[in-house]
């Protein structure tokens, strides 16, 4: 055999020291280390998103006063102990009149259009679209700056196949994180892996750099074979595989050590959680300890997925399936097990900020420097309606904003306002975000 | 190529049927009809009319109301690409759903036949042979089940590396091996990459037996390792065999044995393994021990030579055998015979028996008989001199009938025949006795061996006792045997069987008695595997024989001798070329640079000769070594990429193995990282078919065939029968696909058809994920039963596909598959036991998939039935009616959906109350209520709430359908030819993996008709969509659409 290519383990090394600048931030020692000297403005900003399907029961969400001195509601009763540190943002939205093919509520456009505002493309799967979400926007700018640009979470395994009758695909409902407009992420939901994607043993490229290098090889030899339509496909693993190439990289070069003692006992067991409570603050924990390591600035927690009918008989013996329970039909013993569920999940992330709250930076805490948005792509359960939808948005951001307000904006005001004035704190020099029509005021 | 036989006559058939079944009128008249021969346009404008009369209104560019605006249909084409929904408009206008009641203006019945007749013929009339276009063909990579069952395939091993796994997305007819939607994120990649690690860490390589893979990771070592598993793994084929063999005890079973063998070793020096094996069959003895025997008589010359025979007992046993075999043509049979005796009863005295070994005393003891007069007490030594061997009775005593004991002290002393000493009591000059026994001594009586005594006894004496232990102040390195006797015995010299033998712990005599005992038996085989390799070498079946070859021959590699011949002739001649290994690890060829390995100039022309061959034997073996290796990892990669492999493959594929190799001289981790690299590549990930020029379409590539089938049938890899087909080129054959399909479905991998496409067309695969009925509400539901019910589901839609029964059983069947939980739910009697089991139905409660527990729950609110729901599943899943989503912001009175005092059918009614609800609800609902006799969780019942439940559904434009029954009869005979299209065109959209297009209807039409000429065999659904057009062909690299 004459011409025969071999390939060549040590092509790479050439390459080494090349992407081995240290990135040397100060916070983190302090952080860590415990040096009596912070600059605070060094601190990373953080953006997170807790998501609760199957919206919320309409009739004790909203506050009835605004301002510093409003009276918590009921669902926002578990708030009480941090309001101090969180938003309640009246009558935000996405456009609701974008028509029947272009969905921007309802289960599955409601889901993937969440954090992103331009609507699904109704379609059975050949052409699914959407657009680019705010926690990819954030992380795309902070790619190089941690280990993952962004974390994706969730709790359950992920539907497929079609809803013939709303002749439209599951997978829309699966994410709401989105990297382009046809490729939404893919979620962990199983602890254990999570936490290894963060933390376990990675002893840099090793013998997977070989294996990397030769898979993109490999598809790039593909793509000069395959037809025009399917490039695209083999591009996005293209991506993907050069992500991971980077991951292990950053491992490799500019990993900052994590003290043992912060991981001691935060391992979660492989498989499944006990109980859905106890898979809830895993996960809550694993994004504080990712925050709190800088392990990645951005991270999104689906506490379940779009109409989940997860039981939450555990809360109550009142509560049942989460999606029955949305759908109330007006009568009270099912909005009573509704409205139980809704405080607990409030309570979730009530959880998850004081965790945040309690870990110090300097003279503040990550919490301070953070935007941790709760909300929900439905307003009632039972009808679907997706106007004023249920949004909390807690920390300072670093100073830039002023929390512990219940701000109530006029009717049908965009929700990408929203996420224009977060990506903006987020360093982002941007003018709109999809469908924003400007900043979002009052905020800081 | 005509891969629509008979499309013309079989249309025609069915419209005839279907029109006359459905409208009720008869068969019209519209055959001929002059519109028959016209061209569309001039159809269309005579329909028009009648659209525009009576459904314009609301269907029209702005009001599209369900989706479907009737102005946007200009062309024959626009409703073709939009078929489902113009049969679903079919539909609605003959069942009278349409238009609404309460629109003043209704069509007549002549219009409505007019219309409808001409959408059907539109429809029916269009020659789809004139499109052929396969569609399109997206590049896919494996789904989550697709990857667990071609690594299944591929390894041999259920590893399950896709549990963790995201979904798949999903589109097209509704299941994840959808191409369309299967993106790759950077999650799925990683998951990819640390799967392709854990699988490859399983596998395990040999040099004869290739690739293996194990369910436990496989270790990697240093080369030695390698070697020690090899000899394991010799060791453990014989201990297969030896496991088999009953217990053999030397020391008792030895005597069959020992004639045989004697008479072998003298007749035949020179046996062969093979004659002794036939010694041993032709005299009855199990081979292998009788090998050892033959052995030992057949090399005791040989034996005595080496150190472990040389001892005091080893020349006392072979001594004598070894005169025999000096003489051996002249001894005769008594010789024999005498020897035999001698060595028997020597073997019975050598083997020490464990009592005697250590305890640090014995009982001594004998019954004495009625008038017994003398007592008889002998003491010896154990041939072994008698130094030390002073003993102590402790308690040495007559018992008498009456029960008095009389000491032997006290006892008249007879005789006494030996030098030693006795004492009574204690020592002459007042010394306590002290023994090596613990026991307290009483009426102690001290005897130096060899002695015999006999004492006179009393009358009435019944029996005799002692403890005995030794002198301690003769230390412990004493021996004894000691017998007590009523009867008179001989003086003791050599051994008796009949003594109490006894040695003291520190005897020098325990230890040489244990060499000749360990000698002993591992010469003659003892315990649980007495057994020779040789007899099994000699009766190993055909099959054995190549696996014991193998094994040796990869002791052989791994030994690596020629190298280390080389190496140590190199280190001999020019050490500094070397550097210093470890002494316990092997050479490695990579340890010596290509260019030292030539011969050194300076060294002596023979020494280069040799130098030479020896290097040129150890490059040989190495190269052979890695060739197999490389060899076995192509053939894996070529399975893996489910075709051959390019030159260009191949390259990489070795490359990557000689790289690591010499990096690590590790084969095993070599191969591992090897296979790890295959796992990435989009070869392996991605269904990749051959890609041609041209702007048409042409068959494809007889691999991707192969894979078309495997994975349309077994959602996996294709096997070696199918590799083998498409290396011959004869997968085009359509005579071979038939054979194939009918091949493969009675596989077991077929089973996928039932987990993965029925699982998610009927939807009962819900159940495991989304569908959990309320667990307050429902605790009869139990994880336990929900297996079953998916189980159910399972079984009978494989019995279907492996018996190749009428797919109608999918609508009604007389069997089930039940286990006694199951049964339980269904309340059905004698069904006993968790295993799931094919039951005859004598109930006519069950029997189909509507009446399906999974069914029924996955069709289900978690607290309640919902008719809305199961109608749905009739007409989506069975019939292909589509139903459009519900329209957004209804507003629907909600106080009447929860009334409860109010029946399920009356607060339904609410829907019908709102015009925008009941169009579509007087389609669902009906279907559902014939499914109210089953509970949320699939129990029957009669009542539900104490109100009896109505389970009659009255479908607009009649008929009414009275529970399961009616139902079933109504999709049997009504809808039989609506549920034979919808299974046809879901098996396509699976089969293909992409959304279908107008042009396939032809395909899903041709496949109807092939079942109702197979009694609805499932083969023949398969059959036919596998050797329809867009299975075999391909667009070609450039395929115009507007070409067309």
């Amino acid at each position: 055999m004459q011409n025969k290519k071999t390939w060549n383990l040590n092509r790479r090394s050439a390459l080494k020291g090349i992407a081995g600048v240290s990135l040397g931030l100060p916070w983190l020692e302090t952080m860590l280390w415990g040096a009596s000297k912070a600059d605070a403005d060094k601190h990373p900003l953080r953006f997170g998103v807790i998501y609760q399907p199957n919206g919320i029961n309409p009739y004790e969400w909203t506050p009835e006063e605004t301002g510093a001195d409003y009276q918590l509601s009921k669902t926002l009763r578990p708030l009480e102990s941090i309001r101090e540190e969180v938003l309640v943002l009246t009558n935000l939205n996405h456009d609701l009149k974008k028509g029947r093919d272009r969905p921007t509520s309802g289960h599955y456009g409601g889901t993937s259009n969440f954090l992103v505002g331009t609507g699904v493309k109704r379609s059975m799967g050949s052409d699914i679209q959407c657009g680019v979400s705010v926690d990819q926007a954030a992380a795309r700018k902070l790619a190089d700056q941690t280990l993952l640009p962004s974390l994706e979470l969730s709790t359950e395994a992920e539907w497929t196949g079609v809803d013939t009758g709303e002749r439209i695909t599951q997978l829309y409902g699966n994410s709401i994180s989105w990297l382009t407009p046809s490729t939404p992420l893919a979620r962990e939901r199983f602890p254990r892996l999570a936490f290894d994607r963060l933390f376990g043993k990675t002893s840099g490229l090793g013998d997977t750099r070989s294996v990397i290098d030769l898979t993109l090889e490999s598809i790039n030899g593909l793509k000069k074979t395959v037809s025009q339509d399917d490039r695209h496909r083999l591009e996005e693993y293209l991506t993907s595989v050069r992500s991971l190439e980077k991951k292990l990289e950053f491992s490799e070069k500019n990993q900052r050590p994590v003290p043992k003692s912060l991981l001691e006992g935060r391992m979660p067991e492989p498989g499944k959680a006990k109980s859905h409570d106890e898979h809830l603050s895993q996960m809550i924990d694993i994004m504080t300890l990712a925050f709190q390591t800088d392990r990645t600035r951005v991270a999104t927690f689906m506490m379940g997925r779009s109409s989940s009918g997860i039981d939450f008989s555990f809360v109550d013996k009142k509560c049942g399936g989460l999606h029955g329970m949305a759908h109330h039909a007006e009568r009270p013993g099912k909005l009573e097990g509704y409205q139980i569920a809704n405080e607990y999940c409030v309570g979730k992330y009530v959880e998850f900020l004081q965790k945040l709250h309690a870990i110090k930076e300097g003279e503040r805490s990550v919490l301070d420097n953070s935007m941790i948005m709760f909300g929900n792509n439905m307003r009632d359960g039972n009808s679907h309606t997706s106007a004023n939808l249920p949004i909390l948005l807690a920390g300072r951001a670093g100073g830039q904003i002023n929390p512990g307000r219940h701000i109530k904006y006029p009717e049908d005001t965009r929700l990408c306002n929203l996420y224009l004035s977060i990506l903006k704190r987020m360093g982002h020099d941007i003018d709109s975000f999809n469908e924003s029509t400007g900043e979002l005021p009052e905020l800081g | 190529m005509n891969v629509n036989p008979k499309p013309m006559q079989i249309r025609w058939h069915r419209t005839l049927r279907r029109t006359a079944a459905r409208v009720g009128v008869g068969i019209l008249c519209f055959f001929p009809h002059p519109l028959l021969q016209a061209g569309f346009e001039e159809g269309y404008e005579e329909i028009k009319p009648i659209l525009q009369a009576y459904c314009n209104d609301c269907h029209n560019e702005e009001k599209h109301k369900g989706s479907l605006n009737l102005e946007s249909y200009k062309t024959e084409m626009d409703i073709l690409v939009d078929l489902q929904k113009w049969f679903s408009v079919i539909d609605q206008l003959e069942t009278g759903v349409m238009p609404p009641e309460d629109e003043e203006l209704q069509p007549t019945a002549d219009e409505i036949v007019k219309l409808t007749s001409w959408i059907r013929r539109t429809i029916d009339e269009f020659d789809y042979e004139s499109v052929k276009d396969p569609g399109k063909y997206h590049l896919r990579r494996l789904n989550k089940a697709e990857y667990n069952n071609t690594i299944r395939d591929l390894t041999g091993v259920d590893l399950n590396p896709a549990q963790y796994f995201s979904g798949d997305g999903g589109g097209g007819e509704g299941f994840d091996n959808n191409a369309e939607g299967m993106t790759m994120p950077p999650l799925m990649v990683e998951k990819y990459f640390k799967a392709a690690r854990d699988i490859s860490r399983h596998a395990e390589v040999s040099y004869t037996r290739g690739i293996t893979f194990g369910s436990d990771p496989s270790p990697t070592h240093p080369p030695r390792a390698y070697l020690v598993q090899a000899e394991r793994e010799l060791t453990n084929f014989y201990n297969d065999f030896f496991e088999k063999l009953p217990k053999y005890n030397p020391r008792k079973e030895f005597e069959p044995y020992l004639m045989p063998a004697m008479k072998l070793a003298l007749k035949n020096p020179e046996a062969s393994d093979r004659e002794i094996y036939e010694v041993a069959i032709r005299e009855k003895l199990r081979p292998g021990v009788f090998y050892k025997w033959a052995i030992a008589f057949l090399h005791a010359d040989e034996d005595i030579k080496t150190s472990r025979w040389d001892s005091h007992y080893g020349h006392w046993v072979l001594d004598p055998w070894l005169e025999l075999q000096s003489r051996r043509e002249k001894v005769i049979d008594s010789e024999l015979q005498a020897f035999h005796d001698d060595f028997s009863a020597k073997v019975l005295l050598s083997a020490p028996a464990t009592a005697h070994t250590n305890k640090p005393s014995m009982e001594v003891k004998t019954d004495l008989r009625e008038g017994a007069e003398i007592l008889y007490l002998s003491v010896g030594d154990m041939d072994d001199g008698h130094e030390f061997d002073h003993v102590v009775l402790h308690d040495p005593k007559v018992t008498l009938k009456d029960g008095s004991v009389v000491y032997l002290g006290d006892l008249g002393l007879i005789k006494k025949q030996g030098e030693g000493a006795i004492h009574r009591d204690k020592f002459p000059d007042g010394a306590e006795f002290v023994s090596t026994a613990a026991k307290k001594i009483e009426r102690g009586f001290y005897v130096e061996a060899p002695a015999l005594l006999s004492f006179s006894l009393p009358p009435d004496a019944k029996s005799f006792h002692a403890t005995m232990g030794l002198e301690k102040s003769a230390g412990d390195k004493g021996s004894v045997q000691v017998y007590a006797s009523d009867e008179e015995i001989p003086f003791p010299t050599g051994k008796h069987t009949h003594s109490h033998f006894y040695r003291g712990p520190g005897n020098y005599a325990v230890e040489e008695a244990k060499k000749w005992w360990v000698i002993y038996s591992s010469l003659v085989g003892y315990g649980k595997a007495p057994g020779a390799r040789e007899m099994i070498d000699v009766s190993l079946s055909e099959e054995d024989k190549p696996r014991l070859e193998a094994i040796k021959r990869e002791i052989e590699y791994t030994k690596r001798t020629p190298i280390k011949k080389f190496f140590d002739f190199v280190a001999k001649k020019k050490s500094g070329l070397l550097p210093k290994t470890n002494k316990e690890e092997l050479p490695s060829l990579s340890d010596l640079a290509k260019k030292d390995r030539a011969a050194p100039a300076e060294l002596s022309e023979a020494d280069r000769k040799q130098w030479n061959d020896l290097r040129t034997a150890a490059e040989a073996v190495q190269a052979e070594m890695d060739g197999r290796v490389k060899g076995a990892l192509l053939a894996f990669a070529a399975r893996a990429f489910r075709r051959p492999l390019s030159e260009e493959d191949t390259g990489i594929i070795t490359g990557i193995y000689d790289q690591s190799m010499a990096e690590t001289d590790d084969f095993q981790k070599a191969a591992q990282l090897t296979l790890q690299s295959l796992f990435t590549r989009p070869q392996f990930l991605f269904r990749v078919e051959d890609e041609a020029p041209g702007s048409g379409s042409r068959p494809v590539d007889d691999y991707s065939m192969a894979s078309r089938l495997s994975y349309f049938l077994w959602s996996s890899m294709p096997d070696e029968t199918l590799l083998q087909l498409a290396k011959e080129g004869r997968l085009q054959d359509e005579i071979v696909l038939e054979e194939q399909v009918r091949r493969m479905l009675k596989d077991p991998r077929s089973i996928s058809l039932a987990e993965e496409f029925a699982s998610q067309w009927l939807g009962f695969r819900k159940i495991l994920y989304e569908k959990k009925p309320d667990a307050n509400l429902f605790p009869a539901y139990t994880p336990e039963l929900e297996q079953s019910l998916y189980r159910e589901a399972v079984m009978a839609f494989d019995d279907i596909v492996k018996q190749d029964k009428s797919v109608l059983e999918i609508l009604d069947s007389k069997t089930t598959f039940l286990n006694e939980a199951l049964a339980e739910h269904y309340d059905i009697p004698g069904i006993k036991g968790d295993e799931m089991r094919k039951v005859e139905l004598t109930t006519d409660q069950r029997g189909g998939f509507p009446a399906m527990g999974s069914v029924l729950v996955a069709t289900s609110y978690p607290g309640r039935t919902s008719p809305v729901i199961r109608g749905q599943w009739v007409l989506d899943a069975l019939i292909g009616s589509k139903v459009p989503p519900p329209p957004e912001g209804v507003e629907i009175d909600e106080s009447k959906l929860s009334d409860q005092s109010m029946s399920k059918k009356e607060r339904l009614a609410a829907h019908s109350d709102n015009p925008n609800c009941m169009v579509c609800h007087d389609r669902l609902d009906p279907f559902g209520f014939t499914l109210e006799n089953y509970d949320a969780i699939g129990r029957y019942r009669n009542e539900e709430g104490g109100i009896p439940v109505d389970a009659i559904g009255e479908l607009k434009g009649g008929p009414d359908l009275s529970g399961l029954a009616g139902l079933k009869h109504y999709l049997m005979t009504t809808k039989r030819d609506a549920f034979l299209h919808q299974m046809a065109q879901k098996s396509l959209g699976f089969a293909l993996g992409r959304s279908l297009e107008y042009y396939d209807e032809s395909i899903i039409r041709t496949t109807v008709a092939d079942l109702k000429e197979s009694d609805y065999r499932y083969s023949a659904l398969a059959t036919a969509i596998v050797k329809s057009y867009p299975f075999r062909y391909r667009r070609e690299k450039g395929y115009l659409t507007d070409a067309k």
